[in-house]
């Protein structure tokens, strides 16, 4: 997967570069919209990450320049200014997504997963992790032989790191997921619901499937296959 | 329009000046026309009378030969010169004048007579008067005749008596009157427009002191106030409605300046915590995890402040008049079921029995009214001790929904109350540190009902609990 960041910020650039680049992705940067277009040109990116404010050429410009080129590409959109209208603006234009500075790299991650996901119906009905499966179909799960009594939203949440195997999982992602909270709650709701599903999943095993990644969120792998 | 941006003075001004200048013209028109019209009515009076007596000595004399009508009317029409500005005319049926005032037919010649219509001795109504300027003399006169029977009444035809009277003076003194009437109507309209410039700008001192007053009110003076009772009634009312206006802005100056330094405040503690920790982490080497640690930690603290911007711009959007506010009907049990769902296994966790009940249906936006609740129950969870109770309701009351939030917490002091829905305030401020809270979240709540023109309530008394109220207004309602 290649990725194209439209970035003035050297620090930013960088550390989205680095952070993507480690989640395997091919990543190239631009440092305003010139160089970015001309990019965009030479290659087939996946997905093109814009920063709206930038010298010379701001993103929404850069954005209906390249729609005019026809490159089709998806667009996410990094911002700091928040407003509704920025919000309609961007989308009108036929942006893909659209994240508020400051955020999570996972919650980047997270977005364009599902950007690039986009259009690729799941066909997976049985998810295997190590020896824990989860019927998406029966909503059933087990480990070997043991199977789970789950609440339905112990089950979405098993479900939910189940799909992301890899990934990193934010607590804000999981409230909205699981719960449909989209705002961030000062509590630790979702801790408390991954120690409880924890407790049936990972507890009685040697192996441990779900780990806490402190202070972003929560990831499930098996990490003695890596 | 120029007259509506010019100075109040100078309105004021004018309109005294137009007023004054109606007023005398009416006067001067009403004086002028009395006296003229006495003094038609007095010559009136003396040319008919003397038309009765010329008849009277005609008629005497009827019967009687020229020369001894001559003679009789002698006495009544050769005046001494200079006497009686008047002439005197007798025609008889064939036009052949029969006696006149010497004179007369130089200064008023028959002919000038041949305008009027003449009428048989009765009414003179005043259109048979004529005025006639001799111009070569100099002279007016008014002039009247009258058709009489002769004195021989079968023989001839009828007499004409013919005056015309010298009113040049008369005139004079009507001209002079005139000027004397306009002089005054100017003297008199400059005086009052002096007058009015001085009155108005005497008026409008008082507007005058009260914008130097209130131009002496800066950021720096915001305590200051108008005294309203050194001030005139109109502007009493004025000084009032200032000074309510300073009370205000002064509030939310206050506010706002309380508001930016808690912000920094707010932000100073997480800073520091990033700084420090990053310094001594890279003072000298450390093991992977000693990193690791450092930075999970910042991780943390970046998150918390991430968490405090959210909130920030989500509170600075609800003020913006033009926030985007998504109403729908929403069934309000099912917002509450929702999140008593999220916060279910918290709630476990801390054994508190978390539980709701009632519907109703009412106008919000989904999202928001999810976070003010979720905001007031998680509020609740903090604040409770084990082995207590959580209860939301959802009722309609009155034309209103009321979502309740209960809890037998700690409750909060009398004194906390009013400030509860500041942004950063909090009750306890080393106990809320701990729980992670940003000290927004009632701030929120109060921003959600104000969105949606509704009221929160909120009654607490310490050690037994708190009951916060969301009241929602009867537009905002509807009937299930």
């Amino acid at each position: 997967m290649r990725l194209l960041i439209v970035e003035d910020e050297p620090k930013t650039a960088n550390y989205l570069r680095k952070g993507l680049s480690e989640n395997r992705f091919i990543v190239d940067v631009a440092v305003d919209g010139e160089e970015g277009i001309l990019l965009a040109e030479s290659y087939q990116y996946d997905l093109i990450i814009l920063d709206v404010m930038l010298p010379k050429m701001n993103g929404w410009s850069i954005l209906s320049l390249l729609r005019n080129k026809n490159i089709m590409a998806p667009v996410l959109f990094l911002t700091a200014r928040d407003s509704i209208e920025d919000r309609v603006l961007g989308l009108e234009l036929g942006a893909d997504d659209y994240l508020v500075k400051p955020f999570a790299f996972s919650e980047l991650l997270a977005r364009i997963r599902a950007i690039l996901r986009r259009g690729q119906v799941s066909q997976t009905e049985l998810l295997i992790i190590a020896d824990l499966q989860v019927d998406l179909l029966r909503h059933k799960a087990q480990r070997g032989k043991d199977r789970f009594e789950l609440t339905p939203k112990e089950f979405a949440l098993l479900s939910l790191l189940a799909r992301r195997k890899g990934e990193v999982v934010s607590r804000t992602i999981i409230a909205e997921q699981v719960w449909d909270m989209n705002f961030d709650s000062n509590t630790n709701v979702v801790d408390v619901a991954v120690r409880r599903l924890r407790s049936k999943v990972d507890d009685p095993f040697d192996k441990k499937l779900i780990h806490t990644i402190r202070g972003v969120g929560y990831v499930m792998e098996d990490r003695d296959a890596i | 329009m120029l007259f509506k941006q010019s100075s109040m003075a100078f309105r004021l001004a004018c309109i005294y000046t137009v007023s004054a200048f109606s007023i005398l013209m009416i006067c001067a028109l009403a004086l002028y026309w009395i006296f003229t019209s006495r003094l038609e009515k007095e010559n009136y009076r003396f040319l008919v009378n003397n038309i009765f007596i010329l008849n009277k000595i005609i008629q005497e004399k009827a019967n009687k030969s020229l020369i001894e009508v001559q003679e009789a009317l002698k006495e009544e029409v050769i005046l001494e010169p200079g006497f009686y500005h008047y002439y005197v005319r007798v025609l008889d049926g064939h036009n052949t004048t029969v006696i006149e005032t010497p004179k007369m037919s130089a200064l008023v010649p028959h002919e000038r007579f041949a305008g009027l219509r003449p009428e048989r001795l009765g009414v003179f109504p005043t259109k048979y008067w004529a005025t006639y300027k001799n111009k070569t003399r100099k002279r007016h006169f008014l002039l009247i005749d009258a058709l009489v029977s002769s004195p021989d009444h079968r023989k001839e035809g009828l007499w004409t008596i013919e005056i015309g009277m010298d009113i040049s003076s008369e005139r004079d003194i009507i001209i002079d009157y005139r000027q004397g009437l306009l002089i005054v109507l100017l003297l008199g309209t400059f005086c009052s427009a002096l007058l009015g410039v001085v009155v108005t700008r005497k008026g409008l001192k008082p507007l005058r002191d009260m914008t130097r007053s209130t131009q002496q009110i800066t950021i720096a003076r915001l305590k200051e106030r108008l005294n309203p009772a050194s001030w005139p009634q109109e502007l009493y009312t004025l000084a009032i409605a200032v000074n309510n206006m300073l009370d205000r802005i002064e509030d939310g100056f206050i506010r706002l300046s309380q508001f930016s330094g808690d912000l920094a405040h707010e932000l100073r503690t997480p800073i520091t915590n990033l700084m420090g920790e990053a310094e001594i982490a890279l003072s000298r080497p450390r093991t992977n995890d000693e990193y690791r640690e450092v930075l999970e930690s910042s991780t943390e603290e970046l998150g918390r402040i991430a968490l405090m911007i959210e909130n920030l711009l989500f509170l600075a959007r609800a003020e913006n008049p033009r926030a985007a506010v998504r109403f729908s009907n929403v069934a309000a049990d099912q917002i509450i079921k929702e999140v008593c769902d999220f916060y279910g296994v918290l709630a476990e966790e801390k054994n508190i029995k978390l539980s709701y009940y009632g519907e109703a249906n009412l106008k919000a936006d989904v999202l928001m009214l999810r976070r003010a609740v979720s905001n007031l129950v998680s509020n609740a969870l903090i604040h409770s001790r084990p082995q207590t109770e959580i209860t939301l309701s959802v009722l309609p009351k009155d034309m209103t929904v009321i979502i309740t939030v209960e809890d037998q917490g700690h409750g909060i002091p009398k004194e906390h109350l009013p400030h509860i829905f500041d942004r950063f305030y909090r009750v306890d401020w080393a106990r809320s540190q701990n729980t992670g809270g940003t000290g927004l979240g009632l701030a929120i709540v109060k921003f959600i009902m104000d969105l949606h023109k509704g009221k929160v309530d909120i009654k607490s008394e310490v050690n037994r609990g708190t009951r916060v109220s969301l009241i929602f207004p009867s537009n905002y309602t509807q009937s299930v």
